[in-house]
């Protein structure tokens, strides 16, 4: 990385220095010490941070920190970026420079233009607004457009339908406007389609007629869960609104006056001047959907354009309607609005550093700061973020204000898709979409119904304890036992975070605790970026590599007991390979610990944050709860408490047979674990091959006893010191 | 949001599993200390059975837990032995290729398995092993170079030696004896 400083202007005041943009765009960046004065001329992208440091005769750690404190406020970019092979320069030499206002060390402006030329946008419409909007996405570079329309070239389009000549009137707009965009910019992709609207499942149509085709649009959209763009002109206003499908209101949550106001004028007004500025606000807005370069701005709302005054002004926003029909069910879903990158958090003296390993920025907040980012991570909304870190606070939190400052710091993905995926070889992708088919799905569900089948059938190959001891030496048998336990689990985890990138998001691993179980876990937060019905194969993928693994180890105990020849130590290892595999499939229905299962169900119903509900009503019906507990609880959304109705009696299930498991298993198998050891350790010679021999199991049994504990220790303490 | 109905549902509920828990809990104590301890004392002769059982009874001794093979212990009473002191860990059931120290097939069998040896070179191997694939999960089947038979069967407090492989008397006695004692007698 070599950071370039944008040429923005710049005033040096005492302490501080300005950087000004443009009119009204201002970065202040305080610098009592005049350490960012002395390193401004030197980044004009020749050097990366150690040999800045050099030459200032400074910590590489204070250049890194300043260059961070820089890029946090969009002042740099990368000069070592390189565009990638395929990409016009000279033609986007201006959309680069555009870009470049807000490219940063993370993201350069090719990013940007590569984000538009793997982009598709559907236009309905070739005619007024169609015309300007299909020209400025083929010049910007939009690598597919497909645009639909029915009408043939009529003499009076030509007052402002910018993709017609008069020698065109007659022919059909769809054939002129494709052979027109190919000239424009022959290295995209552009495809007519000829036909008339009917409903909702044509998805298709003209945008002034028939009048109910924004609805439709905005049905198939909200459906698809594609953003929608749209607009018209009314008298002297040009209209922009547009849907963020799961984020914001869908045309069908707007009130009804505001809808037959803004559909319900059928008199074309429309100029050459109109046209093209709604046309370029509507592209504006595509432009942010695509790229992310800013957040969209009429998502849920209606923009007006006058004429007259020249004022462009947000007339009307919109709430999420939870009744509404089109997108009420997609609403329930908590639909992060805020996608962050991924981020680390290092507890530093009472404050905590958070930063991007992407993104080289780091920076330093206190602990509410945390609780509110957690929230944020685990897909909670701007609301819900803000009653959870007020909760934990104790006193209103605004997290509203907390994620504009993550944003600038360049952690808040806004809107782009998550970058992590990008590097992915495509092989290992075609490779997941076989492994993550319709058909492959279907056999891992006929292989786990076989395994039950052949388990009800067959008492004999149910999986005991004992199987651990598959080799006669003991330390053999633990070393590799607990070596297979832990290869299947990050297998497990493998499929989660392959099955995801299929899907096409990112993932991460991390390993935590579940009440007495320490857990490997595949961060699965950025699944709320995809449909509903895309979730669950990411969700159960970790499940169905379980299903094959024990329909296989199955087999083999079942081919043995038919006679089939095969060696005695894998027969013998089949059998532990059945006791992991069952272990690790019946631990994802304890739904109440928040497994794979919890995860699918949280997803089928549409659930906001039913571990907290269920865990208020608990605590209601049991002991009782605050007034703040109980207002929390009247808040909690309908969804959650539907389903906590029946979901509370089964986490009291799951609780008992956890405490009775922990009781009748993991307890006395540690204590055996433990007098074991105790035993051989005290009583067998030390040089001898019994006290040798037990290390490795006493190394293996005190890891599992450790981490699970140290966990609980060190919240403990950090909640002390808290 | 919650009805008194609910709430009063969910407190019996709640009441009902900690009963549960509980009560399982105090029926396994007994089993669980002898599973963590091994059995020191000795144990109780086994319930009169009201079928004849195969094989010959043998004492069953006291079975303490020991800290590794080769540990000095209390001598066994039978060969092979089918109680008495073993190491902490135990044996899955399965074919094995070489002999399992006794210390630690004693083991298997207070687990209420069925241990079948021979000696190497017997010819009826095959039929051996035939029983072990029937019985996946209750038949340990090793070699033992010192036998007083070419087979000898076991279980806890039985044994049983048999000059060829007689398969019918072989699954006989590994039906009639496993689970019959796991820690404690089952029957």
């Amino acid at each position: 990385v070599k950071p370039r400083l944008k040429s923005f202007a710049r005033v040096a005041a005492p302490g501080k220095i300005v950087f000004v943009r443009e009119l009204g765009v201002e970065f202040e960046l305080d610098d009592p010490s005049g350490a960012a004065s002395a390193l401004l001329p030197l980044l004009d992208g020749t050097r990366t941070s150690e040999e800045l440091a050099s030459e200032l005769g400074s910590g590489v750690d204070d250049v890194e920190e300043t260059i961070a404190a820089l890029d946090a406020r969009g002042l740099l970019e990368d000069a070592s970026a390189e565009a990638p092979p395929g990409l016009d320069t000279d033609r986007h030499a201006s959309n680069l420079a555009f870009f470049s206002t807000f490219a940063s060390l993370g993201r350069s402006s090719f990013e940007f233009q590569q984000a538009l030329a793997g982009a598709t946008v559907l236009v309905l419409g070739a005619g007024g607004f169609g015309s300007s909007v299909l020209l400025s996405l083929a010049g910007l570079g939009v690598g597919r457009l497909r645009l639909v329309d029915v009408d043939r070239v009529e003499r009076r389009n030509l007052s402002r339908q910018l993709l017609y000549r008069e020698e065109d009137v007659g022919r059909a707009k769809v054939d002129t406007a494709v052979e027109e965009l190919r000239s424009f910019n022959s290295s995209i992709e552009v495809e007519g389609v000829e036909r008339w609207i009917r409903g909702p499942a044509d998805v298709a149509g003209l945008l002034d007629q028939p009048p109910e085709v924004h609805l439709w649009a905005n049905e198939a959209c909200v459906a698809a869960g594609v953003p929608l763009v749209g607009g018209g002109v009314l008298w002297a206003q040009g209209i922009l609104y547009s849907v963020d499908p799961g984020r914001s209101a869908c045309r069908r949550c707007f009130p009804q006056e505001s809808a037959s106001v803004v559909g319900g004028e059928r008199t074309n007004r429309a100029t050459a001047p109109t046209a093209a500025l709604t046309a370029s606000l509507i592209t504006l807005e595509v432009l942010r959907y695509l790229t992310g370069f800013a957040a969209p701005v009429a998502a849920g709302s209606v923009w007006t354009a006058d004429a007259a005054s020249g004022r462009v002004s947000r007339a009307l926003s919109v709430a999420r309607d939870p009744a509404c029909p089109v997108c009420g069910a997609v609403a329930a879903q908590p639909a992060p609005p805020v996608t962050l990158r991924p981020l680390s958090v290092v507890e530093d003296g009472g404050e905590f550093i958070v930063g991007s390993a992407e993104t080289g920025v780091f920076v330093s907040i206190p602990e509410v700061g945390v609780v509110a980012l957690r929230a944020l991570q685990a897909g909670q909304s701007v609301e819900d973020a803000t009653a959870t870190t007020s909760d934990w606070a104790g006193e209103h939190v605004n997290v509203a204000e907390f994620v504009e400052t993550l944003r600038e710091c360049g952690f808040v993905l806004d809107g782009a898709a998550p970058e992590d995926g990008e590097h992915s070889p495509v092989r290992a992708a075609r490779v997941a979409a076989a492994l993550f088919s319709r058909a492959a799905w279907c056999l891992y569900a006929l292989l786990l119904a076989a395994c039950c089948v052949v388990l009800a059938l067959h008492r004999e190959l149910w999986p005991d304890y004992e199987d651990v001891f598959y080799l006669a030496n003991p330390t053999l048998s633990v070393v590799s036992f607990a070596a297979t336990g832990v290869a299947i689990t990050a297998l497990h985890e493998g499929a989660h975070w392959l099955a995801a990138r299929a899907a096409g998001v990112g993932a991460r691993f991390s390993i935590s605790r579940r009440s007495f179980l320490p857990v490997f876990e595949t961060d699965l937060t950025k699944l709320w970026a995809l449909p509903r019905e895309r979730r669950y194969g990411p969700l159960l993928a970790g499940m169905a590599f379980n299903s094959v693994l024990l329909a296989a180890a199955l087999g083999v105990r079942l081919a043995f007991e038919a006679g089939v020849s095969i060696p005695n130590g894998i027969v013998r290892f089949a059998a532990a390979l059945v006791f992991l595999d069952v272990l690790g499939l019946g631990f994802q229905f304890l739904v109440f610990l928040r497994t794979d299962l919890y995860a699918v169900l949280v997803v089928a119903f549409g659930c906001r944050d039913l571990t907290r509900v269920n865990q208020l009503r608990l605590r209601q019906a049991l002991w009782g709860l605050s007034p703040a507990q109980e207002a929390e609880l009247a808040d909690a959304h309908p969804t959650d408490v539907r389903v906590a109705r029946w979901f509370s009696p089964l986490y009291l299930v799951g609780v008992a047979g956890l405490v009775y498991a922990f009781f009748v298993w993991f307890l006395p198998g540690t204590a055996l674990g433990l007098g074991w050891l105790a035993l051989t350790l005290s009583h067998s010679p030390v040089s001898g091959s019994a006290f040798l021999q037990t290390i490795p199991i006493a190394l293996i049994v005190t890891l599992e006893l450790a981490v699970p504990i140290a966990v609980v220790l060190v919240r403990r303490f950090r909640s002390v010191r808290a | 949001v919650t009805t008194v109905w609910e709430r009063a549902g969910l407190r019996l509920f709640a009441l009902a599993l900690v009963a549960l828990v509980a009560w399982e809990l105090a029926g396994n104590t007994g089993n669980l200390v002898r599973a963590v301890r091994g059995t020191p004392a000795t144990p109780g002769p086994p319930p009169a059975s009201s079928v004849r059982l195969p094989g010959r009874e043998v004492r069953v001794l006291a079975s303490p837990h020991i800290p590794y093979i080769g540990a000095p212990h209390a001598p066994y009473d039978s060969n092979p032995p089918t109680s008495g002191p073993h190491v902490p860990w135990t044996v899955a059931p399965g074919i094995y290729g070489s002999s399992i120290p006794w210390e630690l097939q004693v083991h298997a069998l207070e687990h209420g398995h069925v241990v079948i040896q021979y000696r190497p070179g017997f010819d009826g191997v095959a039929t051996l092993e035939g029983v072990a694939r029937r019985y996946p999960a209750d038949v340990v089947l090793a070699p033992r170079q010192e036998l007083p038979a070419p087979v000898a069967l076991t279980a806890w407090g039985r044994l049983e030696l048999l000059q060829s492989a007689n398969r019918g008397a072989i699954e006989r006695f590994v039906v009639a004896l496993r689970g019959r004692y796991v820690h404690g007698w089952r029957r």
